[in-house]
């Protein structure tokens, strides 16, 4: 028989009940972490998926962009970058710069389409080369690079 | 039972308790390396896709571009593989000559967009496994020729295509004759890495 001052409240079943709660408690909250990072990641996952797509759109249209093609209203845009940004839940900007000062869209803010991202947005950017069309004839293309930014 | 190895109103219960945390441990050890984990791999590449893409644009832009700096030259208004094949025409493959018309081309190309993008760019011409050392024309100082080439460089990425030109020494491409034509092929690489 216990006397005064031996017993605990830390006997019987009590001790088991709290590790069962932490146990649980753990696993739940491991649950959480894992399904956040899991969510975080496809999220990036999407945005370099279109990056790369769009990317490969401008591959294959290496000298056939023309400067007008950089806007929001134009065809191109529509056709081949929206349908990336409706497929892939994203928003595309891109800026089209020239190498070479006798070409168009060499000033910076020349030649873009998209809407801006906004200031603190989390955004993937890459930059590629591309031969920009600009003058009067098929004969003067330009080196230049096309800077696509993707953020959700 | 012996009276030791009898367990005490609690006992049985904590040992299911510590069990319970240690499967609930490794379970959750588990869930976090898989989820840490998710997604590593698509990124790998998706950058080495980049990488790809780098050299791929870089190379069609070759084709593409035009050499527009002197109305009085025979290359104005042409691609600049234009220039690339006539000096292969007439038997020459040193692009890496500073003052090889060609090479001073594909040069300031590269360099403009190694200067931009902080990737560094090589266009050479190869045949098989050979790199043509004298026809490297490469933004990496520490790139000269394919020895350094391969001791400098550790994981390019590279992309390749032929390119014809009107038959003199076939030879001299390093890829031979073009069909029945009168027209040699040379295959050239542009490679690009990390500076």
């Amino acid at each position: 028989m216990k006397t005064r001052g031996q017993g605990s409240v830390f006997s019987g079943d009590v001790p088991a009940i709290i590790m069962i709660v932490l146990s649980i408690g753990f696993f739940m909250s491991s649950v959480y972490l894992a399904l956040d990072h899991f969510n975080s990641i496809k999220a990036n996952l999407d945005i370099e998926s279109a990056l790369v797509d769009a990317a490969s759109v401008f591959l294959k249209e290496n000298a056939k962009i023309k400067p007008s093609d950089l806007s929001s209203n134009s065809q191109f845009w529509n056709l081949r970058i929206a349908r990336i940004e409706n497929s892939k839940g994203v928003k595309i900007y891109t800026e089209l710069r020239a190498l070479d000062p006798m070409s168009a869209c060499f000033n910076e803010g020349e030649c873009v389409a998209g809407k801006p991202p906004p200031d603190n947005t989390e955004l993937l950017s890459k930059r590629f080369p591309i031969a920009l069309k600009s003058g009067d004839t098929d004969l003067e293309v330009y080196p230049a690079l096309v800077k696509i930014s993707v953020y959700k | 039972m012996p009276k030791k190895f009898m367990l005490r109103k609690g006992q049985a219960e904590i040992m299911d308790g510590l069990i319970l945390m240690l499967i609930a441990a490794i379970c959750s050890t588990v869930l976090l390396h898989i989820s840490s984990t998710y997604g590593v791999i698509p990124t790998e590449i998706y950058e080495e896709t980049y990488a790809q893409k780098l050299a791929q644009n870089t190379l069609l832009s070759l084709y593409h571009i035009t050499y527009l700096d002197d109305v009085n030259s025979p290359f104005y208004k042409k691609s600049i593989m234009v220039a690339v094949s006539q000096e292969l025409s007439s038997g020459n493959r040193n692009f890496g000559n500073v003052g090889n018309v060609a090479g001073d081309m594909l040069r300031n190309i590269l360099q403009t967009y190694s200067q931009e993008l902080g990737w560094h760019f090589m266009f050479a011409i190869i045949s098989g496994d050979t790199i043509f050392d004298e026809s490297i024309v490469s933004t990496d100082p520490s790139v000269t020729n394919s020895r350094t080439f391969k001791q400098n460089v550790g994981n390019p990425s590279c992309a390749s295509a032929a390119l014809t030109y009107p038959k003199g020494d076939c030879s001299t491409g390093g890829g031979g004759s073009a069909g029945n034509s009168n027209m040699c092929y040379a295959i050239f690489e542009i490679c690009t890495w990390q500076s």
